[in-house]
């Protein structure tokens, strides 16, 4: 306990004298002053529409970019069992894939929605752990998984692409990740 | 007359008694115990300005987004006796992300709690002067 929080005033009694209504209408207010939801989406949805755009190495690439830009702000997470549990059927069926062109063509068909049968345990994750699987992809390409050919040169649209998810402010960028992250592999139906 | 109790973390810090039962609840995955922490017409403002009204629809959010997440709470802020900011940051399945919530409380219930997803904690500095701080 640090003395500086000593002097913190928490508001702990009841709201006496306050009625529902006087509450929902303080709620309104207050939500009233955050920006709308629909003008911070606009700018994810064009992104996703510009990346759905893409051939399927430059979608791998510019998540690849994506990924090791974010190192900063994102950090790994020790992985506890509950995590492993949840991607471990993926992982199992990646991980006795030979290094190298099997494991860059199984990467490149849960981009492309093939119906494989690692599409099909992609598509059974929740959102959270698909945008798991690709961080932990991307932080092992280069390492256990084959990474990014040293000359690959981006072409211009995955560029642009690349560009116009910067601009996005970090909890954009988060959220497009997760938009793509989720549409990616064979949806369960 | 206050009620602080300690909520062990890396850091011990000190929250009011409701946000410890809000970090709890929803770290255990207690969604409709979360929920009924807030007021009837309570409000969760979600990252992007996802705005999700009552204690019904907050449990939904909390069960459908927050699966496999945990919550760290590390900092805290009193901007008024109403008003308080919490900094963390939370586990996803492989990665920790920095959060801030911010709590208006109405009494001993919650109002509204605004959840925002942060690059980093110097990141609050410049929160401040936007219109996303009071």
């Amino acid at each position: 306990m640090s003395d500086a929080n000593k002097e913190f005033e928490f508001e702990t009694k009841p709201a006496a004298g306050v009625s529902p209504e006087e509450t929902a209408e303080i709620v309104s207010q207050i939500v009233a002053g955050v920006p709308a939801e629909e003008i911070r989406t606009h700018g994810i949805k064009e992104t996703v529409q510009q990346f759905n755009g893409l051939e399927v190495d430059a979608k791998l690439a510019v998540l690849y970019y994506l990924y090791d830009a974010m190192g900063d702000s994102v950090t790994p997470a020790a992985l506890g069992s509950a995590d492993l549990d949840l991607t471990k059927n993926f992982f199992d069926e990646f991980d006795a894939l030979p290094f190298g062109d099997a494991q860059l063509d199984a990467m490149r068909a849960l981009v492309r929605c093939d119906d494989t049968p690692l599409g099909n345990l992609y598509g059974n994750l929740v959102e959270n752990n698909k945008l798991a699987v690709w961080y932990v992809l991307a932080e092992r390409m280069g390492d256990s998984v084959i990474g990014m050919p040293k000359d690959y040169k981006l072409a211009d649209a995955g560029k642009q692409s690349l560009d116009a998810v910067k601009q996005l402010d970090f909890e954009q960028q988060i959220t497009f990740l997760r938009d793509i992250a989720n549409d990616m592999g064979r949806n369960a139906v | 007359m206050n009620r602080q109790t300690a909520l062990k973390t890396r850091e011990t810090i000190i929250l009011p008694e409701q946000l410890i039962s809000y970090f709890e609840a929803v770290n255990a995955h207690r969604n409709l115990s979360a929920a009924d922490l807030f007021c009837e017409s309570g409000a969760l403002v979600a990252p992007l300005g996802v705005q999700v009204r009552g204690r019904e629809a907050i449990a939904a959010y909390l069960a459908d987004k927050c699966s496999g997440m945990t919550l760290y709470p590390e900092q805290i802020e009193v901007l008024a006796p109403s008003v308080i900011v919490v900094m963390g940051h939370v586990k996803c399945p492989a990665f920790n992300v920095n959060v801030e919530w911010k709590f208006h409380l109405v009494g001993t219930e919650i109002a509204v709690l605004q959840v925002r997803l942060l690059a980093s904690l110097q990141q609050l500095s410049h929160l401040r002067n936007s219109k996303y701080a009071t």
